[in-house]
């Protein structure tokens, strides 16, 4: 048989979100691929320097993914912080933190269960989904919201949290760990789910580092990055993080290497909640952001990038993001070449892509 | 905290491939991504990098061109660098060497919009 131009998306039923890719195929095997990425594409940069002022880019950049909003609002809020010289407390660290590991956790939760489903296990996925439900509740009751949250602001937090809280997340977190140990139990050891992703899609680490690879696809190839270990913006070795690495580089391992860091996020949180400093929610900001900087946070995907420029006006010069699913394209792209086009599916959902974030 | 030390090195389209190949080592470098911005009149462009496990260091090359110039392309070097360009090109308005166009945004888009003259 000759070739045979397969199209994958923008509208495909293992999608969460429109991307495009053409898949050229010879006797099922993929020989060649094209992708389209711009089919979100809103504008979110543009608006940052033409209308929005600084203080309400926070609420603007969350606007770049509904999953990762706490990252993104972050990272700007970290970068107009060091152009204002602004200092925070430890309990605003503290506080954020624990939103941006809960946000891990549920994020994490969310792209194995899209694994499972797109592997034939409609049963793990949904499962996957009602565990995930606890740590939707703790972020619901912090923040307000279960999607899109506006946590973070510049000088602090939006709401400061009571013991009652402590005790309701206390509580929600230790039920979600001892589900996810059974789930990941599952992942790990069950023979057909096995055979559907173990060895499949698989990434070296030569390759890992050849294609800058980001986040967890790095890191389940033994590839050591992340920029909680990398870039100093929150105290999270104070809170017990440990990078975690797994080496098979397949679509298991990056299943398994978000679960080992679900744990280590739980055990994160928990120690937060433990430990949470005394003081104000928020700080005195004044002044207008001059000078530029450059912000690298760990997002669930992977390392989320920020360039921020100011002229000590209301709107800033420039603000540039770089989200991991952009930084992971290059190597998803070549990883098809040589793949059969039955695995298209998961190795795609493995990379848990957010083509939001990439059009921004 | 330890605050971020900034290195940024002045090139040239010239000669920022070459500096770029005798600098990068992909085990030692994370090539970020390629940043514009428009100085009203003319392009900046930065070539980012981050150390691997070394904490908060940044390489910044760096060129001010015109939006006519021709951009060369790093994929050479850094094969992971063609999303990036692309994005430069269709976001400025700007020839980048080998980019594919209106791959960020559709040809019935605004085109261009991040150039400072660009209105809507």
């Amino acid at each position: 048989m000759g070739k045979i131009i397969v199209p994958f998306g923008s509208q495909h039923i293992a999608l969460p979100e429109p991307v495009s890719f053409l898949f050229e195929t010879e006797n099922e095997i993929i020989t060649n691929v094209e992708a389209h990425v711009g089919y979100v594409h809103r504008g979110i940069e543009k608006a940052a320097i033409t209308k929005f002022e600084f203080n309400q880019l926070p609420y603007l950049t969350a606007r770049v993914c509904g999953l990762c909003s706490i990252t993104h609002a972050g990272a700007v809020v970290h970068g107009l912080e060091k152009l204002l010289n602004i200092e925070v407390n430890k309990r605003i660290d503290y506080l954020r933190m624990f939103v941006v590991e809960l946000d891990r956790i549920h994020s994490h939760l969310l792209a194995n269960g899209h694994v499972a489903e797109v592997v034939g296990y409609e049963n793990l996925f949904m499962q996957t989904f009602k565990i995930r439900e606890d740590v939707m509740d703790v972020l619901e009751r912090i923040t307000g919201n279960r999607v899109q949250y506006d946590y973070q602001v510049i000088g602090g937090v939006a709401r400061d949290i009571d013991s009652e809280i402590v005790e309701f997340s206390k509580k929600k977190l230790k039920t979600l760990k001892d589900n996810v140990l059974k789930i990941m139990d599952f992942n790990d050891s069950d023979y057909t789910f096995g055979l559907k992703t173990k060895g499949v899609g698989v990434i070296s680490k030569e390759m890992a580092a050849k294609f800058n690879t980001a986040g967890p696809i790095a890191r389940a190839s033994g590839f050591a990055t992340d920029a909680r270990a990398e870039y100093d913006y929150l105290p999270f070795e104070e809170v017990g993080y440990k990078m975690q690495l797994r080496t098979s580089g397949d679509v298991w391992a990056r299943n398994m290497v978000r679960f080992d860091e679900v744990l280590n996020s739980i055990e994160m949180c928990e120690n937060i909640l433990d430990n949470l400093p005394a003081g104000e929610s928020k700080v005195k900001v004044k002044g207008r952001p001059e000078g530029e900087v450059v912000v690298r946070v760990e997002a669930p995907r992977g390392e989320c990038f920020y360039y921020l420029k100011g002229s000590k006006q209301k709107v800033l010069d420039r603000v540039r993001i770089r989200v991991p699913t952009y930084a992971n394209i290059p190597i998803l792209k070549e990883l098809f070449v040589g793949a059969k086009y039955s695995d298209a599916q998961a190795i795609v959902l493995s990379f848990d892509p957010c083509m939001s974030c990439t059009a921004k | 905290m330890v605050e971020p030390i900034m290195n940024i090195e002045e090139v040239t389209l010239e000669n920022v491939v070459e500096k770029i190949k005798q600098f990068y080592k992909e085990d030692e470098w994370n090539f970020i991504t390629v940043n514009g911005t428009d100085l009203k009149g003319e392009l900046q462009i930065d070539w980012l990098f981050s150390k691997y496990n070394d904490k908060n260091i940044i390489q910044i090359f760096r060129a001010v061109v015109s939006f006519e110039d021709k951009i060369p392309s790093i994929v050479p070097v850094i094969p992971s660098a063609w999303l990036a360009e692309w994005e430069l090109g269709d976001m400025f308005g700007v020839d980048v060497e080998n980019a594919a166009k209106n791959v960020f945004i559709t040809k019935d888009s605004i085109q261009a919009p991040l150039r400072a003259d660009t209105k809507f």
